[in-house]
């Protein structure tokens, strides 16, 4: 019994000999940071992925005055019939194995989501390693390799300026699960941010080696997984902010009856949405909320008056509506694309009339009413009632009846 | 037959049979019941729990009437020798469908997710040998692990909930009620009744309760909390992930994977893995034991840890032989055990009562 015990323990004691198969040293990793995916010319994908040089992200303040050996990252790309295919091809010029969990961003070049994101996608849901909280980004008028390239000086990492420039404006990111709810979602197009890269203006110009930057503002709107447009500048609020993933942005508008603009800051951004159907008309109630710092005043108001206020949230309300409007016009009107699922309020608001509404939404999506009530206010007026270059009046009572007045002179109109 | 009987109490009892449901349960029921519900799959989880209300009475009123015998024994009692011994013989069978099923599980979880390169059967031995362990030690030891880990369990789904709450979106669940909400209820609860009918394992544990009168109560309550678990699961993985659950494999890792808290707070899916093994090794360690413990009654033997290494053994063949993939696994589930459970776990011991209530209430008059 000792004996067969003894025996029974070696054998044990040899199994872990073997080795471990999935023991993974870091430094035996590429870190895959960001990706991007190309269409070839013969209809092949193009895979590029940004691998960070850990020696260069660690140790970035030192590293950051030394040209070409400064960048922390390096890109490597190849292509083949599909993503797994073009990984397997990059994977032969890396002598270390490509780690795909901690990839934060996915490129996707113009062409390849002009051509249907199809052949893509299955790959970024399918294969354990990869997340779904992968932000996803449209390379606006080019490939996705040569936004990667660029260098960025905030941050060592460009993919990761990228992401970061999205969240900074919108406070969040589209991620890859985000994308797929909305193609997988009954009555919604798919939509994702679009980054371009402009050539930087030359007084910006830090030093001689990076010439473009990034910049972020357009969305680009899918239709059954193709790229047929882009929304550009207050549009691309709008639709964040009708697509609830709006978190805070700056808004500057016209006052109405004054020459001068505002610019508010806005927070909370929140909506609410109600749909009606009656046969085969459907109309679409947005109500927007959010709260509004006045962070610049152009028009000389006080705006410690609470009729200013009034009359500031008024024309800040009417440019949102107006913002809407033509954000949802030129959307479902002009692409004839549904971003903002309202096909999807249908759905969840009247689930019994959907289907028979389902087969022709198509149809039915330049010919939606729209009903836009902003309810923005505006809290906070910033750190001055009337801006402070002005002279004082004579005294406060005449300042305000002059204000009073104007108003009142405003109204009638 | 044992020389010293161990002994569980009621708490012990209740964490010992809640991995038996949940362990297998969170991972798969989402993206299985809303492969028919959809959206609804959380109302799919409520009325699923009927088949364990039925499955928890029918099993402690059997255990009542035959005080200190397990399931096997009390067959051969009531049914007579020969009928009765086939009769064990299907519970054998559906014990070993359970370690079967619970391994090939683990496996294929284990190898998709944590381990891709190491070879399947080497995952399965290692997980095995361990479960093995605890169950050559005895329901008491077992009991104690339970004790020990199930409550890090809970407390760690728990805590994948409240993290996963800025990623929620309650607009996913709508419409709740919409054409044919109720047949797709219904007909997505038959996937998850299988599993609320594993409280079949209870015959063969509530003979090492002092005191089965007085247990009812509690694993009634065991079951509304299992219930009402699972529900919120359906709901966390249902508002996360909208329409993609029910494509998913495992849409509760999948969604617990997702959590991301201020940019570093993320990729906690090690420690997903870890957690919910622990409810596996306790459900298979569960079930092993009652195996080794139908096959000890049913060829009249001594001690259970004898047929421990056979019987693992034989669970470790028959995960690789009846699940080649995973694709089998998941039909199995979808479509063949909530059938076959429901005919095992359900309606047989039923007919078993039934048979005793009409023996007794035969044999009384004669005696009287």
């Amino acid at each position: 019994m000792r004996r067969a015990l003894r025996i029974l323990c070696i054998v044990i004691a040899t199994l872990p000999l073997g080795g471990c198969w999935d023991r993974r040293e870091v430094n035996e990793l590429a870190l895959v940071m960001a990706k991007g995916v190309d269409l070839t010319d013969d209809n092949h994908v193009r895979v590029t992925v940004q691998v960070a040089l850990p020696s260069q992200v660690g140790g970035s303040q030192s590293g950051s005055g030394k040209g070409e050996s400064g960048k922390s990252f390096f890109l490597v790309s190849a292509t083949g019939r599909t993503v797994s295919e073009a990984d397997w091809h990059i994977q032969q010029k890396l002598p270390r194995e490509m780690y795909l969990p901690h990839l934060r961003i996915l490129l996707i070049g113009e062409r390849m989501a002009e051509n249907g994101m199809e052949d893509v996608l299955d790959h970024f849901g399918r294969n354990p390693p990869n997340r779904l909280r992968t932000t996803i980004l449209v390379a606006k008028h080019s490939d996705a390799a040569p936004l990667l390239q660029s260098t960025y000086p905030l941050e060592s990492l460009s993919g990761e300026a990228v992401r970061k420039l999205e969240r900074q404006l919108t406070g969040s990111n589209k991620t890859l699960m985000d994308f797929l709810i909305e193609a997988a979602g009954e009555g919604i197009d798919q939509s994702a941010s679009a980054v371009e890269l402009i050539p930087q203006e030359e007084s910006e110009r830090t030093s001689d080696e990076d010439s473009d930057i990034f910049r972020f503002s357009s969305t680009g709107i899918f239709r059954d997984l193709k790229l047929i447009g882009y929304v550009q500048g207050p549009e691309t609020v709008a639709l964040q902010w009708l697509n609830q993933r709006l978190r805070r942005t700056t808004l500057t508008c016209p006052v109405p009856n004054m020459h001068g603009t505002i610019s508010v800051e806005l927070t909370q951004a929140r909506r609410r949405a109600y749909t009606y159907v009656h046969g085969n008309d459907v109309t679409v109630k947005y109500v927007l909320l959010g709260t509004a710092m006045l962070t610049e005043n152009e028009t000389g108001l006080d705006a410690d008056n609470p009729k200013t206020v009034q009359r500031f949230q008024i024309g800040l309300n009417k440019y949102v509506e107006s913002i809407m409007l033509k954000c949802l016009e030129q959307v479902n009107r002009d692409m004839n694309a549904d971003p903002t699922g309202i096909g999807q309020l249908v759905y969840h608001q009247h689930p019994y009339l959907w289907p028979k509404l389902k087969p022709m939404w198509r149809q039915t999506l330049p010919h939606i009413h729209y009903i836009i009530d902003s309810r923005v206010q505006i809290i906070e007026g910033g750190k001055s009632g009337p801006p402070l270059y002005g002279k004082p009046q004579h005294g406060i009572r005449s300042s305000q009846g002059n204000t009073t007045d104007s108003l009142e002179g405003d109204t009638d109109d | 037959m044992t020389s010293k009987k161990q002994t569980i109490s009621t708490w012990q009892l209740m964490m010992l049979l809640l991995p038996i449901i949940l362990a297998t349960e969170v991972l798969p029921v989402t993206d299985l019941s809303a492969k028919f519900a959809h959206q609804r799959a959380w109302l799919a989880t409520m009325p699923a729990t009927l088949t364990g209300v039925w499955s928890i009475l029918v099993m402690i009123e059997l255990a009542k009437r035959h005080p200190g015998r397990n399931l096997v024994q009390y067959s051969s009692d009531i049914l007579g020798p020969w009928l009765g011994k086939l009769l064990g013989v299907v519970f054998m069978c559906q014990a070993l469908i359970y370690t079967t099923k619970v391994s090939a599980e683990a496996m294929t979880f284990i190898s998709m997710f944590a381990l891709p390169r190491t070879p399947k059967h080497v995952v399965l031995g290692l997980f095995l040998f361990a479960c093995a362990i605890a169950t050559w030690a005895g329901i008491e030891v077992l009991a104690r692990c339970a004790e020990t880990l199930i409550p890090i369990l809970i407390g760690f789904s728990l805590f994948v909930f409240v993290f996963l709450l800025p990623n929620m979106h309650p607009s996913f669940i709508r419409p709740i009620l919409g054409p044919h909400w109720l047949e797709t209820i219904f007909q997505a609860s038959i996937v998850p009744s299988g599993w609320y009918g594993e409280f079949l394992l209870m015959g063969f544990l509530l003979p090492h309760i002092k005191d089965v009168h007085k247990v009812r109560r509690s694993i009634l309550w065991l079951l509304v909390g299992l219930g009402a678990f699972v529900t919120l699961v359906a709901l966390q993985s249902t508002m996360v992930a909208g329409p993609l659950i029910e494509k998913f494999i495992y849409s509760y890792y999948i969604t617990a994977r997702y959590i991301s808290l201020g940019d570093f707070f993320e990729r906690i899916d090690p420690l997903i893995i870890s957690i919910w093994m622990y409810g596996m090794i306790i459900k298979t360690a569960v079930c092993l034991y009652v195996l080794s413990i139908c096959v000890v009654y049913l060829c009249d033997l001594e001690d259970h840890r004898l047929v421990v290494i056979p019987v693992t053994l034989l669970t470790l063949l028959c995960a690789m032989w009846f699940f080649p993939n995973i694709a089998q696994l998941r039909n199995f589930l979808l479509y063949t055990f909530p059938f076959e459970g429901a005919l095992v776990q359900n309606i047989l011991p039923t007919c078993l009562l039934l048979v005793d209530k009409f023996k007794s209430a035969v044999k009384r008059p004669v005696h009287a």
